[in-house]
């Protein structure tokens, strides 16, 4: 009888099945240090004189210095207004729990399904109207706009699952709604919150489309969309590209490094019923 | 006894399917509490889409007049013969659907016990699934050009003669999509599948394996019915994600091309909208995403309560 | 108390949001009087030597210095879409945008304002080009600024290396087969090719074309185009013939012309080129390379068989120029700056140091460059037919991109398959 519980040939064939999950990445990154000339040369390798050429180069050609702060800008407004606006809203309904709030909510989380490309162009041309367009503050609460309809699904419920006794306990203390909120209901939803921020923070710095149609403006553009015009436009040069790539995805793998756990626990939290 | 103990003694009276706050006074102002939320949508996705309902009717010139037309946009959007090859674009996306299922359910069902290290490996295929869709679709154009790495391992293993332009022929780009997509939503069926399979008894499998069935078997007679819910939710977001989640796909990787053989609904609004200067069109062509959309989560909820019932 | 402190938070944040308005709309207030300062945004997709522009945009505000013109240079990949038809739905942006003298500008007309009532005499006779961009409704919509054509480079020293007369250039279809042979022997690209983005075939089509043309269809080349004419669809053949022959760059249908089929040229990979007379892709920046600085060559468009003419021809006309958009706040001084663009002194500034060729035909231009000087006796001395720069309208040229890699591999035929989708995409503009 073995005294391991796992077994080495299934995690040798499960080993084997990240390879085409792991080599793309290390490509990126060696094909990033990779000077053009020396990619030229070779393409598979890893590289012979590892360089940060390609990657000065990237920085400087597409800007990627400013547009890594307008995301960054974009971004953390998003991700501090869903968990702001979600919260709130959440325990809004958690008080209006009759015909109502109970339709209005499955309404306002039934929107999920509207695709974004189905409302973009409308939405661009509205906030042309207002002079809104090119503003790094509107795109970041537009992005919580739509972050929020789920943080709002995933902020009920979890509220929902809290002991009740402690939130009676404070009403009765004379507490008003806001201290409420932020002093009982806040504290004891922290994991909910962190799962809703980093679930924000990597929906909102994905993005494509939005920040394409609405960000247009060469100095307020965001990372992704530059990163993406880099490659159009100077195709040639793949270790730039890779390089432009690789800048822009280190800020969702140190989040997701730290947000691993959340993140999961967020998607599962609905399985598990 | 303080207030506080009084009342928790007397909560624990109150049965647990009552879910209500018990202090329910309305205050002034209470509002506010939903105010920013509305106002957010409102602005961010109800108004605009209300705004292409009502413009898909009329001769979108954004700023001008721009009148009503009734049904023309959609007679010009169904006759041209790019929207017909639309639609027998995303049919033959969803046929990658089978693919996107069992694979994520295999990998669950290898990583559900008898792995050293299961944590890491599901954050491994996790990651893919999380990086940013632009990003990864960057990568693999680079990973699929005619001088990439796919290429440059095919003709040093002497299999040259399948190297090819993986992303430039007609019929080879769906197919491409269809994997490119199998690898990037892998983590996250293996996330959902990996905490359902979690909350079925074990038993359940160890009868199985002792019974001498397959590894495929229990896969397919077993793992799958024990999940089904979970399975039939991570269906629908598939064939969902066909209509609504591949433009930076597209965008990245194919243009919609070559010719419209890679062309999905979103990229076409995208592109009536911004490059032609279609506005109407494009309006008319989101109001069917819509509908396509709205089918699709009314039918999965429909098959899903049935299936509950059941 | 605290929850008015979120309101009051929210509120000023929605202020502020809606507030900050954006940057790109151009200097905004009233149309002021001719000494008030203003700023003029020009957006263009700057040629290999921005550099100039801001010289000849600083000359400019030291002689109207209530007048400053801010250049932003845009990725052409984004220009067309979205960028212009972003600022046209928004009715903001620059007050000038760089676009085709041809009926391309046709399709941002929306966006444009004619020009109708800024138009001197004076200013049509010091000028070429003028009716390209004029639409069907007589509005002239573009000033021109430049003049190019189609016209074949290549690299005496690999023409060497297979054995062929430097200075004895193909002049008819089997000299250039002859040529495409001996390269290939040599282990040399012939022709450099670049059709992903799908322009090189609209080149090659420019630099043949006129060839076949019938006077019909060169009369109703902006009015009435001809997609299924017989000359399109034989240069169309002939081009499939070329690459069939192994004349082209291996899997050119891969490649993207701006910027890799462009860099492979001056690159030195292969012996031939199709480009532009002036402006991108010409003999200026071939004499930047290591192998353009004694071995660029230039040659005539081939004579193709059955071809109209006797004598290769040269293929030259307006190209570019900039349109005024109808949100501009100070069209006049608008037009005052683009008609300095095509005054003499800029247009031979643009020439001597960039190798742009004006549309002003009265500058006497002069130029050390064998190459170039070869060019300008062409023009001057041979029979300059209407170039088809551009005479597609944009939405019509986006579809027949799309096609152009599978038409040069045959998945599609262009007669078949594209013809009918240019002419709806044609019926579709014009009906408007």
């Amino acid at each position: 009888m073995s005294q391991r519980d796992w077994s080495p040939r299934r995690t040798f064939l499960l080993a084997a099945a990240t390879i085409p999950f792991v080599y793309p990445f290390l490509f990126l990154i060696g094909t990033a240090l990779k000077t053009n000339e020396e990619w030229a040369a070779n393409q598979t390798g890893l590289p012979h004189h590892p360089t940060l050429v390609s990657i000065k180069e990237a920085w400087t050609m597409a800007d990627l210095g400013p547009a890594m702060l307008n995301s960054v800008v974009a971004v953390s407004i998003s991700v501090v207004a869903t968990v702001v606006v979600s919260a709130s809203a959440a325990f809004w309904f958690m008080r209006h729990e009759g015909r109502i709030g109970s339709t209005l909510r499955w309404a306002l989380i039934a929107t999920m399904v509207i695709p974004l490309p189905v409302f973009i162009i409308p939405l661009f041309l509205q906030l042309a109207d207002h002079g809104a367009t090119d503003n790094l503050i509107v795109m970041g609460l537009v992005y919580a706009g739509w972050n929020s309809i789920f943080g709002l699904y995933l902020a009920y419920s979890y509220f929902k699952g809290l002991p009740q006794e402690v939130l009676e306990a404070a009403t009765i203390d004379g507490a008003s709604l806001y201290q409420q909120l932020r002093h009982v209901i806040v504290p004891l939803s922290r994991p909910m919150l962190v799962t809703l921020g980093v679930f924000s923070f990597i929906w909102s710095w994905s993005d494509l489309l939005a920040a394409v149609v609405i960000v247009q403006e060469p100095s307020k553009r965001l990372l992704v969309p530059a990163t993406a015009l880099l490659s159009d436009v100077h195709s040639g040069n793949l270790p730039r590209n890779t390089a432009a790539v690789v800048i822009a995805l280190v800020p969702m793998i140190v989040v997701f490094l730290f947000g691993q756990r959340a993140l999961v626990r967020g998607i599962t939290s609905g399985v598990g019923k | 006894m303080t207030a506080i103990e009084q009342v928790r003694s007397e909560a624990r009276r109150v049965p647990s399917g009552t879910r209500r706050l018990l202090a329910v006074r309305r205050e002034s102002g209470e509002l506010l509490f939903l105010a920013p939320l509305l106002v957010l949508m409102a602005v961010a996705i109800i108004l605009p889409s209300v705004s292409v309902v009502t413009h898909a009717f009329t001769d979108w010139q954004p700023g001008y007049d721009s009148p009503w037309i009734g049904l023309e946009n959609f007679s010009k959007l169904f006759s041209s013969q790019h929207f017909r090859q639309i639609l027998v674009n995303h049919a033959i996306l969803l046929l990658g659907v089978p693919l996107w299922v069992m694979l994520p359910l295999a990998v669950s069902f290898v990583l559900y016990k008898g792995v050293k290290f299961p944590g890491l490996f599901r954050a491994i295929f996790f990651f893919p699934a999380v990086a940013s869709p632009a990003l990864v679709g960057i990568l693999f154009s680079a990973l699929l050009s005619p001088v990439g790495p796919v290429n440059t391992t095919l003709r040093s293993i002497g299999l040259g003669s399948l190297a090819g332009d993986w992303l430039a022929g007609e019929h080879l780009v769906k197919p491409v999509i269809i994997i490119v997509l199998a690898w990037a939503n892998l983590g996250m069926g293996v996330v959902l599948f990996s905490a359902a399979l979690s909350s079925v008894p074990p038993e359940l499998f160890e009868s199985a394996e002792i019974d001498g069935a397959s590894w495929w078997q229990r896969l397919w007679h077993v793992v799958l019915p024990s999940i089904r819910r979970t399975v039939e939710l991570w269906t629908v977001l598939l064939i969902l994600s066909v209509f609504v989640g591949v433009f930076p796909w597209i965008y990245t990787l194919t243009r919609g091309g070559p010719g419209y053989s890679s062309t999905t609904l979103d990229w076409d609004i995208y592109q009536n909208a911004l490059n032609y200067g279609d506005f109407g069109v494009a309006a008319a062509e989101s109001l069917v995403l819509l509908l396509i959309v709205s089918v699709v989560v009314v039918a999965g909820t429909f098959l899903g309560r049935k299936a509950s019932r059941a | 108390m605290r929850r008015w402190l979120l309101v009051c938070a929210c509120a000023l944040v929605a202020l502020v949001a809606v507030g900050c308005g954006s940057d790109s709309s151009s200097d905004g207030g009233k149309s002021a009087s001719s000494n008030e300062p203003i700023t003029l945004t020009l957006w263009w997709v700057a040629n290999a030597k921005p550099e100039v522009m801001d010289e000849i945009v600083k000359t400019y505000h030291d002689r109207h210095p209530n007048v400053t013109v801010k250049v932003v240079a845009q990725p052409a990949a984004a220009y067309f879409a979205p960028l212009i038809r972003s600022a046209i739905a928004k009715h903001s942006g620059p007050d000038i945008l760089g676009m085709y003298a041809s009926p391309f500008t046709f399709d941002y007309a929306d966006g444009i304002r004619s020009l109708k009532d800024l138009i001197t005499p004076e200013d049509r006779a010091q000028l070429t080009g003028w009716e390209q961009g004029t639409s069907p409704d007589g509005e002239p919509l573009v000033v021109p600024q430049d003049a190019a054509g189609q016209i074949f480079y290549y690299n005496k020293h690999l023409f060497k290396k297979a054995g062929l007369d430097p200075e004895a250039p193909p002049t008819t279809w089997d000299e250039l087969l002859t040529t495409c042979d001996k390269l290939k022997a040599a282990g040399i690209v012939p022709i450099n090719a670049a059709f992903k983005d799908g322009g090189y075939l609209e080149v090659l089509l420019m630099a043949f074309q006129a060839q076949y043309m019938t006077a019909q269809e060169q009369a109703e080349m902006v009015s009435n185009p001809h997609f299924d004419a017989p000359s399109a669809v034989k240069v169309i053949d002939l081009m499939k013939d070329l690459k069939a022959r192994g004349c082209f760059t291996p899997n050119a249908e891969a490649i993207p012309l701006f910027p890799d089929g462009a860099n492979n040229f001056k690159a030195g990979k292969a012996a031939m080129h199709v480009g532009f007379l002036s402006g991108d892709m010409h003999w200026a920046q071939y004499r930047e390379t290591k192998w353009g600085k004694d071995g660029l060559g230039t040659f005539l468009p081939p004579l193709v068989p059955d071809s109209n003419f006797d004598e290769p021809q040269i293929s030259y006309g307006a190209s570019g120029g900039n349109a005024i958009t109808k949100w501009s706040k100070h069209p006049k001084e608008a037009y005052d700056f683009l008609m300095y663009l095509g005054s003499p002194e800029v247009q031979k500034k643009n020439f001597d140091e960039v190798g742009i060729l004006p549309a002003n035909r009265s500058v006497q231009l002069t130029t050390k460059d064998p190459v170039a000087q070869q060019l300008l006796d062409w023009i001057r001395t041979k029979d300059a037919s209407l170039t088809l720069f551009n005479l597609l309208r944009a939405n019509v040229e986006t579809v027949m991109l799309k096609f152009v890699p599978q038409i040069m591999t045959g998945e599609v035929d262009y007669l078949k398959d594209v013809v009918p989708e240019l002419q709806t995409e044609q019926d579709r503009a014009v009906g408007k």
